[in-house]
């Protein structure tokens, strides 16, 4: 018993990194109507930064910061660079996935190049050592403070999206692009903003996750399709979908080690593949 | 598009000459052994640009059909000996069209970024499989010692096999396009909205498209098998499948040749750049994220800028 | 006789109620108009008949047939064919293979696949035939993007046409034209109708067009048919000038 339990908040927390890294692929989605193949690529640069901040000023907390202004400073401006141009043009969704995935090929292998292809490792912060135990069972600090962050994450989201003005603007822009325009909103400003807060959470997840995994040039590709199968369980564009996949995924990924360690990674992708035969918009869509 | 059709004549003939050529003028191993690679990429990236070209459906699972095409002439000859390597190349392409309609009955169901993640998990489950199951594929060690066929045993003769079979493949993919089918496939890319309402069936047409495609597709990896004697899960790999979407980017997606001229400059670029630097990677995306915003289509609008050029 | 016949169909998008319980029918060789204001659901009523979007309750009838649970191109193959109120080409194609496209179709060739597009010579006179009597001969080499918007409206035309329908359901034909494009297509439309004898259904908003054109008018308010009737008498008739009296602009 105590092993499932162990097992289920091992997935919880997997879940809610998982969900940080979604939750910016599919607010792109929702909004800006851009599918950010590279992702996980930014969840890589996420881990990298925070391995060299804290190499420098040995703070663990200076790392994660840094790793999330730094992700999503480099995603707004690869936006403003490159993905602006694309905007209205012909086939722009099949150039979308292309010119994100050549961000893919580019940041994995500058990753590689300026931080050499060996493993990295960052230790936890002091207080976030050892675990809390309930009777026979081990739950790490760790583990309980990413899931904690990751419900703050999701609830200012929310909060920001449903109850703020720009939040308003956001989720009016991701409608009616012209229309807010013509209310004299900077729509391309706004694109870009929305483009490096998503980059930043994907930072952010990876900053955290770097004392759990080890951090290797290699990583960013797992996440990406990882976080794709969360997005897409959830339906792209949707938020609380994303939370839902998050925890679907990172829950069979747990359990499935436990119960079928040779096949466990396949996992995910047999889940995607139903889902999407079965509920092509995501488990939250109605119907099609 | 092929309305200049004293354009394509001059293709084909350039094509055919260039690359026959290159067997008499006395080449290296070496250079044998690219331009058998550029042959096959050549023929994988049209054979993917069937699909991607004309109706804009952009899959990136193709490696699927490129590597089960190579495993099972790599695998069946492994076993067989090299007599049946020609019947393999052949019989990889119809099992891949069978795979191929199980997939596209359930991936063309859905479009855009959709079907493209789609055919991607297809793809990856599928070298999940191919890396897991050591007993049946020899897992991550792939396959050595593929034999190539009899008569066509050594480099240069079974490049020209290669050149035999691309070549017709290519014409098949020609004629497959300059009829009223690829009519019909070129207009569900412009609006498939119109298409429904002059009594066509989109879904249909896409899927047999896509079984045709990876028909081709097949044929172009069990061809591959034979190049080095070995195969690798990686040929099922997503950047396997990113690789032939770049060719036929970089050459143009809306040419017949357009992926072709992409495999050669690809499969050039990677031999020389693999010799200097170990950043592969990033040479193409940088590569591919210069075609994408300054050439979307590709080299060959080059050629039509400078004949432009030329008239005024 | 009865072409087409539309019995209670109703339709609801979400909240607002797009088609409420419709009835008519479409005589054989009318020449008919369906007039009302912006939003009334007259595309929407189209895309019903056509089998684009599926009724919540009610059916369509088409040639005797229950068509209501047929695809669009089982229903396009019988004879129904429509063209769009933003018009709906092949942008990329030459003006000429945008209707040899949909000719190839009528001769059901869409599916041959090994011999070149040109060897198809039925397909190839219906399209020079088509080419020739909207006039479009001279423009038959251009990229159909280049056209002006008339021309391209008059391209989707063309496109329906070789699909030799029985039954046209043509939305806003002169939408966005300049008064020299709106009267050369008044007169295609008659033509349409006493050379080609198509029965033509057309949604419109220029009222100088339904007057001169249509036979029969249907007027269509907030998803309701509320008068069928000769031009004359429905510009009498006083719910249909409430109706518009309510809306400017008009
Ligand atoms: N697919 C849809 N989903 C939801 N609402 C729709 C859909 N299609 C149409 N509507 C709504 O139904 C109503 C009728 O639309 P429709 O396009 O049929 O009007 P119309 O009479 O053709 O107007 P117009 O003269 O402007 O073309 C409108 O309020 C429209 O917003
Ligand atoms: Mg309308």
């Amino acid at each position: 018993m105590e092993i499932y339990i162990s097992q289920f908040i091992g997935g919880l927390s997997v879940a809610m990194l998982l969900f940080l890294v979604a939750s910016g692929l599919s607010l792109i989605f929702g909004v800006a109507n851009i599918f950010n193949f590279a992702h996980g690529s930014f969840y890589l640069l996420g881990s990298y930064i925070a391995y060299q901040t804290i190499s420098l000023f040995p703070n663990f907390w200076i790392g994660l910061i840094t790793a999330t202004i730094g992700a999503g400073l480099i995603g707004a401006i690869l936006e403003f660079i490159f993905l602006k141009r694309l905007y209205g043009r012909v086939n722009e969704g099949p150039f979308q996935i292309l010119l994100t995935y050549s961000f893919i090929l580019i940041l994995d292998d500058a990753v590689k190049f300026i931080w050499g292809p060996e493993y990295k490792t960052i230790v936890k912060p002091d207080i976030l050592e050892g675990s809390f135990v309930i009777g026979s069972i081990f739950i790490p600090k760790y583990n309980v403070f990413i899931i904690i962050v990751g419900i703050a994450i999701a609830l200012l989201a929310w909060y920001v999206l449903n109850k703020t003005k720009a939040g308003m603007i956001v989720r009016a822009s991701s409608l009616d692009r012209t229309m807010v325009g013509l209310l004299g909103v900077n729509v391309s400003m706004v694109m870009t903003a929305v483009f490096g807060i998503a980059t930043a959470l994907g930072g952010l997840a990876g900053a955290m996750a770097a004392p759990l995994r080890t951090v290797t040039p290699g990583a960013g590709i797992e996440v990406i399709i990882d976080s794709l199968i969360v997005v897409v369980l959830g339906g792209l564009g949707n938020f609380w979908g994303a939370l839902l996949g998050a925890l679907i995924i990172g829950e069979v990924n747990a359990f499935g080690i436990l119960w079928i360690p040779q096949w466990a990674s396949l996992l995910s992708f047999a889940i995607m593949i139903i889902v999407l035969i079965f509920k092509p918009q995501g488990l939250f869509s109605k119907s099609r | 598009m092929m309305n200049n059709i004293k354009g394509q004549y001059i293709g084909w003939i350039v094509f055919f000459i260039v690359f026959m050529s290159l067997a008499f003028l006395n080449p290296t191993e070496h250079t044998i052994n690219i331009a058998s690679k550029i042959l096959v990429m050549g023929l994988f990236a049209t054979a993917f640009n069937l699909l991607f070209g004309t109706t804009g459906l952009l899959s990136f699972g193709h490696a699927l059909f490129f590597g089960l095409g190579a495993y099972i002439t790599g695998m069946v000859v492994k076993s067989y000996g090299a007599e049946v390597f020609i019947p393999m190349v052949f019989l990889g392409g119809i099992i891949s069209a069978i795979v191929s309609i199980l997939l596209g009955f359930l991936c063309l169901r859905l479009t855009g970024v959709y079907f493209t993640m789609l055919t991607l998990a297809f793809a990856q489950l599928v070298w999940g499989i191919t890396i897991k199951w050591y007993n049946f594929t020899g897992g991550d060690d792939g396959i050595q010692g593929i034999e190539r066929p009899p008569l066509f045993d050594t480099f240069s003769s079974y490049y020209i096999l290669i050149l035999i079979v691309v070549f017709i493949s290519m014409l098949l993919i020609y004629i497959v396009r300059s009829s009223p089918f690829g009519m019909v496939l070129r207009g569900i890319g412009q609006n498939p909205k119109r298409i429904t309402f002059l009594g066509m069936n989109v879904y249909r047409h896409c899927l047999f498209a896509y079984v045709i495609s990876a028909f081709f597709s097949a044929i172009a990896g069990g061809l591959f098998a034979g190049i080095d004697g070995s195969i690798h899960p990686n040929l099922f790999f997503w950047t396997q499948s990113g690789g032939v979407i770049l060719m036929t980017i970089l050459g143009g997606l809306n040419s017949f040749f357009g992926p072709l001229i992409g495999a050669t400059i690809f499969i050039i670029l990677e031999d020389v750049v693999i010799r200097q630097t170990e950043y592969w990677s990033f040479v193409i995306g940088v590569i591919m994220l210069s075609a994408v915003i300054f050439l979307p289509k590709g080299v060959i609008s080059l050629l039509d800028f400078i004949q432009r050029l030329r008239k005024t | 006789m009865v072409l087409c016949e539309i019995k209670g169909l109703d339709k609801r998008f979400g909240g607002i109620h797009v088609t409420r319980s419709m009835d008519f029918k479409i005589q054989e060789g009318e020449l008919s108009a369906i007039i009302g204001p912006n939003g009334a659901g007259k595309t929407t009523l189209f895309n019903l008949i056509s089998g684009f979007i599926r009724p919540d309750k009610g059916q369509v009838f088409f040639m005797g047939r229950d068509i209501t649970n047929m695809t669009p191109e089982n229903i396009t193959r019988l004879g129904m064919v429509r063209s769009f109120q933003v018009s709906s080409i092949f942008p990329d194609e030459k003006v000429f293979d945008n209707i040899f496209l949909a000719a190839l179709s009528y001769h059901k060739k869409n599916w041959s696949f090994y011999k070149t597009n040109t060897a198809y010579k039925d397909a190839m006179k219906d399209a020079e035939i088509i080419l020739n009597s909207l006039n479009l001969n001279e423009k038959a080499h251009l990229w159909a993007y280049e056209l002006s918007h008339g021309d391209q409206k008059v391209l989707d035309i063309a496109i329906a046409l070789a699909m030799k329908p029985s039954l046209l359901l043509m939305d806003e034909p002169t939408s966005g034209m300049s008064p020299d494009e709106r009267k050369r297509m008044k007169v295609l439309l008659k033509r349409l109708h006493e050379e080609f004898k198509i029965t033509i259904v057309f949604i419109e908003h220029d009222m100088d067009m339904v007057m001169d054109v249509a036979q029969k008018v249907r007027v269509l308010v907030q998803g309701q048919l509320i008068a069928e009737n000769t031009p004359e008498v429905i510009m009498q008739t006083q719910s249909v000038i409430d109706a518009y009296l309510g809306e400017d602009g008009f």
